[in-house]
């Protein structure tokens, strides 16, 4: 019985550290994104990354908004009822951070029919006075979560479209470093990452600004003329070893991690991960969002995505959701296999156990600690054809050696 | 046999999956939770977050009578309002909340709790006081927006503990914070005892007062602690006693006792023994809600004494700013 509980424990332990990556995207769903509430609430559900996206002020300033103009997610129009440009919005780039500090943040809607985009979240016409935070605040959240928590969480800085502050002779990249750097956040171990869709900016960050921090390409579906970046020349074998000199992680559109038929079945994975994991790039692909799919179907493309795909880990509205799949996922297998194995040993212990007097009971009590551990290895050997991490054998045979030496030495203590 | 012993097994570890949903004791979050500054709609989020039952928040008047979530009648240990408002202290050098309408108290930023005055934060672990981070004081009608809001889109249900902070204090200024409170709480709704808001007081007539004069249904508990602190005009040694608990099972639904009234704590934090509040509380169909654990400032074994809470004197729930950590502790020992 005690064996038996030691090797699920272990086990559990060993899963916990193999799952893929969680990455709260915006935050969570369940507030206005990207508000220091909404990454609050990611931090406390264990999302191991937080995502945010940077645009720039007037006056230079780092703001956390993800779109360019203002009227998705905020009051301008009644605060500032004449700035907006001819197309009707109002542009982050067109205020200062003051002026911006005035406004208040609720859920988003469409700016042309004030209509709730996730009608199931966050009410947006709630009066809760949420508000735009700067990258600084951003960042002394995540630094004082970590410290009151004790939890180390990390941020993924995405910065939103650097050819088009281009066009007002702003760098936003360096502004960008510049600020991680006076919180002396500069290297690969730091709980910092930056992604941009602009796959040169990602080369300019790296070697023309020497940045070294840990990068991410983001990916879409190419569209000649409209795309800053040649995504299906990146998502190619060649384009994967190129980026694989520069970023650490590909962090794709859903889309081309998998193939979908015209119903929205998956029918297949593209080479997109298999390329990525022969050059030893991470895949994170976009966005999960558990309140566009119904019933169990969310369930069921995580999976996928998981044991199929083979991914890294996920960007996802719900990070909460998602670290529930995987840590239950994770129970079921490890419970299932464990049972069957140390039940089957156990039964012959106790078989032997009462046969035979004390001294021999010792011997045979090694032999059955042997044999267990033996068709345990093998279990977890099956099970880690689906993991595809050679690092996870060597943990598990590390931990075998552990478990056999305690359960060994455990022998008085043994009971059933 | 073989069979036999594979079913056995499968059994118990589905048991044991199943327990871990079954019903602990109450966790409620002592001002949101430690990890962010007290009170704020990020403290609260978070405590959501960690799944805390409750949340526990206090509530002040301001002179033109909105209700501002803060614990203390002053603004000195959680503001800068010495920088925003230097010449509007009182006499004692400190600047009281029903001295500021609600826009200037908007003018506001909060941080993590420091001794008024100085530039020590009150618990060293938490977040960091002099970070620039610029918080907001939450009026009530945000907090319960904030709780109606979340409710909707987590699908799942919290609860909203209201402490009303001194009302005797408040009817100097000629209005009742309570039935202030009743009204608020009115316009959302919010009356009936299955709805998710509990209200808490020191002032145990002032709860008689909701439940009698203001005629409200919404479920009371009556905070107990010593008569020589001064919290109340109330007698607390009359409410601890049988007669005073029978008294009180009339019109509240619990006590949320100091917790050490319900147990004797050595000088070394350690527990000598139980006395017998809880026992008597149960005898009268009082749940007991004890105040306030406190991970980061316990000075003996954190796991012990919610388990000794727990087991031994069975109280129905715990105040503490930590819940994430006592949830985990609760769940683990089923």
């Amino acid at each position: 019985m005690f064996v038996f509980v030691l090797f699920f424990y272990y086990l559990e332990i060993c899963q916990g550290l193999q799952r893929p990556l969680v990455i709260g995207h915006r935050g969570v769903a369940y507030l206005p994104e990207l508000t220091l509430a909404s990454q609050s609430m990611a931090h406390a559900y264990g999302a191991d990354i937080i995502e945010i996206d940077v645009c720039l002020s007037r006056d230079d300033q780092l703001i956390i908004i993800h779109d360019t103009y203002l009227d998705g997610v905020t009051n301008v129009k009644d605060v500032f009822p004449n700035r907006n440009r001819t197309n009707g919005r109002n542009y982050v780039i067109d205020f200062t951070l003051e002026e911006l500090r005035i406004l208040t943040v609720r859920e988003r809607v469409n700016p042309s029919t004030n209509v709730q985009v996730y009608p199931l979240r966050f009410p947006s016409k709630s009066i809760v006075p949420f508000r735009l935070s700067t990258l600084n605040e951003t960042i002394e959240l995540l630094l004082g979560l970590n410290h009151a928590t004790g939890r180390q969480r990390q941020l993924l800085i995405e910065i939103k479209q650097p050819e088009y502050h281009v066009l007002y002779n702003k760098s936003i990249s360096k502004i960008v470093i510049e600020t991680l750097n006076a919180y002396n956040l500069t290297r690969s171990t730091d709980p910092i990452i930056i992604q941009t869709f602009n796959i040169e900016e990602l080369m300019h960050i790296r070697y023309n600004l020497h940045s070294q921090l840990r990068l991410f390409a983001l990916m879409t579906v190419y569209q000649a003329g409209v795309s800053v970046s040649d995504y299906d020349f990146y998502r190619s074998e060649e384009g994967i070893r190129n980026l694989s000199n520069t970023v650490q992680a590909l962090a794709p559109d859903h889309v081309l991690v998998v193939d979908y038929d015209i119903n929205g079945e998956i029918m297949g994975t593209s080479n997109l991960t298999k390329w990525a994991h022969q050059y030893n790039l991470n895949v994170y692909p976009y966005t999960f969002r558990k309140d566009l799919f119904p019933g169990s179907s969310f369930e069921k493309l995580v999976e996928y995505f998981w044991h199929i795909a083979q991914v890294d880990g996920f960007i996802t509205d719900h990070p909460d959701v998602i670290l529930q799949l995987l840590q239950n996922d994770t129970t079921v297998n490890t419970t299932f296999s464990t049972t069957l194995t140390t039940t089957f040993n156990t039964t012959s212990s106790t078989t032997l156990t009462t046969t035979f007097n004390t001294t021999l009971t010792t011997t045979s009590s090694t032999t059955f600690s042997t044999t267990s551990s033996t068709t345990l290895s093998t279990t977890i050997n099956t099970f880690n054809t689906t993991l595809n991490r050679s690092s996870a054998n060597f943990l598990h045979l590390f931990l075998l050696i552990i478990t056999f030496l305690f359960t060994s030495i455990k022998r008085s203590e043994l009971y059933f | 046999m073989f069979v036999y012993m594979l079913n056995i097994h499968l059994i118990l570890i589905f048991i044991v999956n199943i327990c871990q949903g079954i019903e602990r004791p109450l966790v409620i979050g002592h001002r949101g939770s430690a990890y962010l500054p007290e009170l704020t709609l990020e403290s609260q989020s978070i405590a959501h977050a960690y799944q805390a039952d409750m949340v526990e928040i206090d509530v002040c008047l301001t002179r033109d009578n909105q209700l501002i979530v803060i614990h203390d009648l002053y603004l000195n240990a959680v503001s800068n309002v010495k920088d925003i408002y230097p010449n509007r202290s009182r006499s004692d050098g400190y600047h009281y909340v029903i001295d500021f309408d609600l826009n200037e108290l908007r003018n506001l930023t909060i941080h993590e709790r420091i001794i008024p005055f100085t530039n020590t934060q009150v618990y060293p672990a938490r977040f960091p006081s002099s970070s620039s981070i610029p918080f907001h004081l939450a009026t009530l009608n945000e907090t319960i927006e904030l709780l109606l809001g979340l409710s909707h889109s987590t699908n799942q249900q919290y609860q909203l503990l209201i402490e009303i902070k001194n009302p005797e204090y408040h009817s100097q200024y000629n209005t009742s914070i309570s039935s202030i409170l009743i009204s608020t709480l009115q316009a959302y709704n919010l009356t009936e005892s299955h709805h998710p808001i509990v209200i808490q007081t020191f002032h145990i007539e002032d709860l008689l007062y909701i439940r009698e004069n203001l005629n409200s249904r919404l479920r009371l508990i009556a905070l107990l602690t010593w008569n020589h602190l001064n919290e109340s005009s109330s007698n607390f040694d009359f409410y601890r006693s049988e007669e005073g608990l029978q008294k009180l099972e009339t019109f509240v639904q619990a006590i949320a006792p100091n917790m050490e009234l319900l147990v004797n704590f050595a000088e070394d934090g350690s527990i000598i023994n139980v006395t017998n509040l809880t026992v008597l509380a149960h005898k009268y169909n009082l749940a007991v809600y004890p105040w306030t654990f406190r991970h980061d400032t316990y000075k003996g074994n954190f796991e012990q004494l919610i388990d000794f809470f727990h087991r031994t004197v069975q109280v129905d729930g715990f105040i503490t700013s930590q819940p994430d950590i006592v949830i985990e502790l609760l769940e683990k020992k089923i």
